[in-house]
């Protein structure tokens, strides 16, 4: 393996272009009561918890922040924005709530943007047709051997979020699978 | 056997315009475009192709597809070499290479062919009889060169690999008719529609023939909308109606690095099956000979490749097929002598003009040695009837056919034994899969075309799927061989099970018919038994006086037919060859000299080797500057969980063998973590982060299964209790400074006062900030020496790596690996769960018996071990051993026993090292009873060699733990 591997690089190819995103921070939401909890997201951001296998896109606030709500599990999504303000609302929302935690994975679990019209064809060689989730849906799955939450933005662009330790063995997987395109 | 190209409409699939060459054994032939490597050999009149296994008999192409026993290559393209290539299969292209397997110094001229004047002395299970005497180590050579067929590369694979997922309505296999009329049928009534086919183009043998209906077919297919994949064989039916196929993507000869198979993983909501049938031979003596082949496969050389395989042939036939084949040939200008049928003549349903039948009689000899010159005629009644001398090139062998169950029985469909046409056929549907045409037993034309598009179309639509109508197959006798005739009749012509190997299995009571295939041989190896296992069952029942449905067939297991390697690896090479994670800062590491290795399924430094070095040299430095300076080392692998909730305390209690509920807020424990079994599979620490908020960490390889296991336990058990598990190894790095000098290092950079050793204890855990960094750090120690264990967000790690590496740099310290970090802590006596225990292991012994005895409180694990079998005082037990000689190592892995073997094991050496700071050997060690041993000389045994060794205290240095406090 080349250690130095310089993942920060987009890589493309006809139809397709990987990169890895580093303006998203992302936050585990934690939650035993997510009818509680959904309405005090509600309040904080103005959007709820996703449905199962689902994502929320939202806006925040004055600078109308992007953000997205990630369903991971029925007592966990990921809140990822490119700002802290989001984050920071919702951290606020639940200071002192005992039902639910807000545990900061930002720099752990890294996004990759893939988009382009061969994006499917990508996603297809990198795991099973099974764990592609659709343009709207968002799920986690088996991709080049490792695991994987896949977001379906559009059926041509897709955020992979992967640990980071990862990132180097996936890119590796994307590159070769590009090489052959 | 003299062959020649027939002139058109014979070669459907050839194209004449187009000559290609190629080489065959060093010879420079010349094939067309479409010609696969068997219908070139054969028109080029190559009629000896290779040896056989075990007698090195001489073979020739037998069949024309995927089944093909005999006419086996290795294909070579510079110093590619792929071995045990069916010729049958393989398209020829300009400079492919092809040699022949299985023989020394050449095909025609083979040393391995002595065997054959020992044949008697090789029956069945010879091997498992023979080779004790001296030793059989002494053949063991001798055997491993004679075994196999084709030589396997001894270079790297140069070619690529990938696979592909892919969901459809409705999965056809097989483009025959059958295939092509169930597939039209489904995308007619809107079902997405895949069809494989094995061949470069569907259309199976009818479309050979160039019948314009399979033409008007194909065409159909196109506009109702099915996708062909064309060179893609289905080898596998898994769970949930996932079939697994290999695409052929590039020729055989094209240059290296090319993308050359793809895998299939296709999910279907319904398969359809259609895989057609295979031809079963005649037994008969000498059924092996290059210029005996299948009927059908030298009728589809004629109808597909123009190639007329003889001049003058015989046909020895079991089936009406035969008659068919015959007709058909007759048309080509081959003159056929004679169907020699075994069957009666009321049982032949059929004729062909002009061509002579005896009924009731078959092949009593053939004539010739490499290859075909005659043969000779004997009715089935026995020998005692006057024979016929046949003058003839080729003989054709017509035993009726087996379907091509595989896959539905791969997908756990149950067969029948369909009696008057001697096959098995499917016994109904498998799950999710549903048979047509000739693998479902259905032989007429219009009724597979009926049924296959009736299942199509119900299948498309959610309607009930009609039975197969199973027929059209005429009568066949189940045997294929006539009783009496001596001589050699081969059943697996790949193996050399000959019919004397099968009576030989029955007389020593062999009944099972996977048991029989083991002891045989018959049905292994690269056809995997399709031309050979009906007749060895139906042989087999002969033998033991039962029908063929009471033998019953082997197990199909995928593949259907041979995969290379590399289709079933894919990306899973090199770099890729498994996920390796690699730490935040690697080309930091990278940059400063970093060896890496492979330490669980993490990429780490080893160590960081001076120019010069060697990493045990490297790591010796590493570990003496740690002990005397300091030390920094990249802990981020650290497994690390968040337990949030307020029922965490109680939940960890649970989960470790030591008390956490009672830690303050900055208080830190070590545990371990067992299983249901009480077995130690991780261990810790534990540190209060607030009331209801721990920070754990874990083993680095351990991180996952642990976080799986709490959460099991969660979700299965403790589902009263409100607790999260979220893993955090990756959003924080851990860099550990450690060594006497620790936080004379930390300070010269700033850290603040709080974290000195006078205001945060070991075993503590304080968080604070490092400038606009806030961190976690962690007073606990893996060296034995005054450690700080600091987390920190993970993008932070390359600049603090940076400011601590100038820090400790002027007070002597060094950057150090893992491997320096394994000495230290076998210094001090440190477990290393995985390395110094295993699957028996318990707390009890590795010292934590009284940590059971002392908690009141449940966890898990804890009703194992008061079992009695967990207090046995001869269990295995962590302890310290020094070498009696003060300078010999003690090898790792090493069993310990009093006496010299052969004797009982007493335990084994677990960790050993040279210590640096000792200048002496370092191990530990799984003793029996090794508590109560302190001071006992033990024999430490390897290689041979005895090591004297005494058990002694651990820990080797400090042992009163004050270097702890820096």
């Amino acid at each position: 393996m080349d250690e130095r591997l310089d993942w920060e690089a987009a890589l493309a190819a006809t139809g397709v272009t990987v990169k890895v995103d580093r303006s998203v921070r992302l936050v585990a939401l934690r939650y035993f009561d997510a009818g509680g909890f959904g309405e005090r997201l509600r309040t904080a951001l103005g959007e709820g918890i996703p449905a199962p296998l689902g994502f929320n896109r939202g806006r925040y606030g004055a600078a109308e922040d992007p953000f997205m709500l990630v369903w991971r599990s029925p007592t966990e999504c990921w809140l990822l924005s490119a700002t802290a303000a989001p984050i920071e609302a919702i951290s606020r929302e639940i200071a002192g709530f005992g039902d639910a935690c807000l545990i900061d994975q930002t720099g752990g679990i890294l996004a990759l943007r893939v988009e382009g019209s061969r994006t499917l064809d990508l996603l297809h060689r990198l795991g099973s047709v099974d764990s592609v989730p659709r343009a709207g849906e968002a799920s986690t799955g088996r991709f080049a051997d490792i695991s994987v939450t896949a977001v379906g933005l559009a059926t041509t662009e897709f955020l992979m979020l992967v640990e980071r330790g990862h990132v180097v063995h996936l890119l590796g997987w994307i590159r070769e699978t590009l090489t052959d395109f | 056997m003299s062959a020649w190209r027939l002139a058109e409409p014979f070669g459907t699939l050839i194209d004449r315009s187009q000559p290609i060459s190629f080489l065959f054994n060093g010879r420079s032939l010349t094939g067309l475009g479409g010609d696969t490597l068997a219908s070139a050999l054969l028109v080029n009149g190559v009629r000896l192709v290779g040896r056989s296994f075990k007698l090195h008999r001489p073979r020739g192409i037998f069949s024309c597809g995927i089944e093909e026993p005999t006419g086996i290559v290795d294909l070579l393209d510079g110093v590619r070499r792929t071995p045990n290539v069916r010729s049958t299969v393989v398209e020829i292209s300009p400079g492919l290479a092809a040699e022949s397997v299985n023989c020394w110094p050449s095909v025609r001229f083979d040393l391995g062919a002595l065997n054959g004047w020992f044949a008697p002395l090789l029956p069945a299970g010879f091997y498992y009889k023979t080779f004790k005497w001296p030793n059989w180590h002494l053949f063991e050579p001798t055997v491993r060169r004679m075994a196999g067929l084709g030589r396997a590369s001894l270079t790297t694979d140069q070619d690529r690999y990938e696979e592909v997922s892919t969901q459809v309505d409705l999965l056809v296999v097989g483009g025959g008719i059958a295939g092509l009329a169930a597939a039209i049928a489904s995308a007619e009534a809107g079902a997405r529609t895949t069809l494989l086919c094995a061949g470069a183009a569907p259309g199976g043998g009818l479309g050979a023939q160039g019948d314009p209906a399979v033409a008007e077919m194909i065409a159909k297919a196109g506009r109702a909308g099915v996708t062909v994949m064309p060179r893609t064989l289905a080898f596998g039916v898994y769970d949930h109606n996932l079939v697994c196929a290999s695409e052929q993507l590039a020729g055989a000869t094209r240059g290296p690095g090319v993308l050359r198979e793809r895998l299939w993983k296709i999910r279907a909501r319904s398969i359809i099956a259609a895989q057609g049938a295979f031809e079963r031979p005649m037994i008969f003596p000498g059924n092996d000979r290059p210029g005996v082949m299948l009927s059908g496969a030298v009728q589809r050389y004629a109808d597909a490749y123009g190639v007329a395989c003889g001049r003058r042939i015989v046909i020895a036939a079991n089936c009406d097929s035969a008659y068919r084949v015959a007709q058909r040939l007759r048309t080509a200008g081959i003159e056929v002598l004679a169907v020699l049928d075994r069957r009666p003549a009321s049982h032949i349903g059929t004729h062909a003009e002009g061509v002579r039948t005896l009924a009731s009689s078959g092949i009593g000899k053939v004539l010739g040695a490499s290859s075909v010159k005659g043969c000779l005629t004997v009715a089935a009644e026995g020998p005692s009837v006057r024979s016929e001398r046949l003058d003839c090139d080729l003989i054709l062998s017509a035993g009726g056919h087996a379907p091509a169950v595989h896959l539905h029985s791969q997908a756990g469909g149950k067969l029948r034994w369909e009696a008057e046409a001697s096959m098995f056929v499917p016994d109904g549907p498998a799950p999710g899969l549903y048979s047509v045409g000739a693998c479902a037993g259905v032989f007429s034309r219009q009724a597979a075309l009926e049924h296959a598009a009736d299942v199509g179309r119900s299948l498309a639509l959610g309607f009930t799927v009609p039975p197969a109508p199973v027929g059209g197959a005429g009568r066949s006798l189940a045997s294929t061989r006539i009783a009496g005739v001596r001589g050699k009749a081969f059943i697996d012509l790949q193996n050399d099970v000959a019919a004397t190997d099968i009576g030989l299995a029955a007389l020593e009571n062999y009944r099972s018919i996977e048991h029989l295939k083991r002891y045989t041989t018959t049905g292994m190896a690269t056809d995997q038994g399709k031309t050979s296992n009906v007749n060895a069952l139906v042989l087999m029942g002969e033998l033991t006086q039962r029908e063929p449905a009471q033998v019953g067939t082997t197990k199909f297991r995928p593949p259907f037919a041979p995969m290379t390697l590399g289709t079933l690896v894919g990306r899973r090479v090199g770099s890729l060859y498994r996920p390796l994670k690699h730490l935040p800062a690697v080309q930091w590491h990278a940059a400063h000299g970093a060896l890496f290795e492979h330490f669980g399924n993490w990429s780490r430094p080893a160590a960081y080797p001076l120019a010069g070095e060697s990493l045990n040299e490297a790591a010796q430095r590493e570990a003496r500057c740690v002990r005397q300076s300091v030390g920094l080392f990249d802990g981020s692998p650290l497994g690390k969980l968040e337990i949030w909730g307020p029922d965490a305390a109680q939940f960890l209690d649970l989960m470790y063998v030591g008390t956490m509920s009672t830690l303050r807020v900055g208080q830190a424990r070590y545990g371990l973590v067992l299983n249901a079994n009480g077995v130690v599979v991780d261990d810790g620490i534990v540190a209060r982060l607030g009331e209801g908020h721990f920070w754990v960490n874990t083993t680095s390889a351990g991180v996952e299964r642990t976080a799986a296991a709490f959460e099991e336990w969660l979700q299965c058990e403790f589902t009263n209790l409100k607790v999260f598990v979220t893993a955090v190894t990756a959003r924080f790095a851990n860099l550990t400074v450690s060594g006497p000098r620790a936080w004379e290092a930390l300070a010269a950079i700033g850290f603040d006062a709080a974290f000195s050793p006078q205001n945060m204890t070991h075993m503590s855990l304080r968080e604070g900030a490092f400038g606009a960094i806030p961190l976690r750090v962690l007073r606990a120690s893996f060296t034995g020496e005054l450690s700080y264990e600091i987390n920190l967000p993970v993008d932070e790690s390359g600049g603090l790596l940076e400011m601590l590496m100038a820090a400790i740099a002027p007070l002597g310290g060094c950057l150090y690996g893992i491997e320096a970090l394994e000495i230290l802590r076998t210094e001090k006596g440190y477990i290393h769960v995985g390395t110094d225990t295993d699957g028996t292991t318990l707390p009890g012994d590795i010292g934590f018996g009284r940590a059971i005895d002392g908690k009141r409180a449940n966890f898990v694990g804890r009703r194992s071990l008061l079992r009695p079998a967990a207090r046995d005082p001869q269990r295995l037990q962590l302890v310290a051993l020094s070498p009696a000689d003060g300078r010999t190592l003690l090898p790792c892995g090493a069993q310990i026993a009093a006496l010299n073997p052969p004797t009982a094991t007493e335990g084994h050496v677990t960790s050993s090292y040279w210590s640096p700071s000792l200048d002496a050997p370092v191990a530990l060690a799984m003793l029996a009873r090794g508590g109560e041993r302190q001071g006992e000389h033990v024999g430490v045994h390897h290689l041979g060699r005895r090591i004297d060794a005494v058990v002694v205290k651990a820990p080797f240095i400090d042992p009163q733990g004050e270097r702890l406090n820096g």
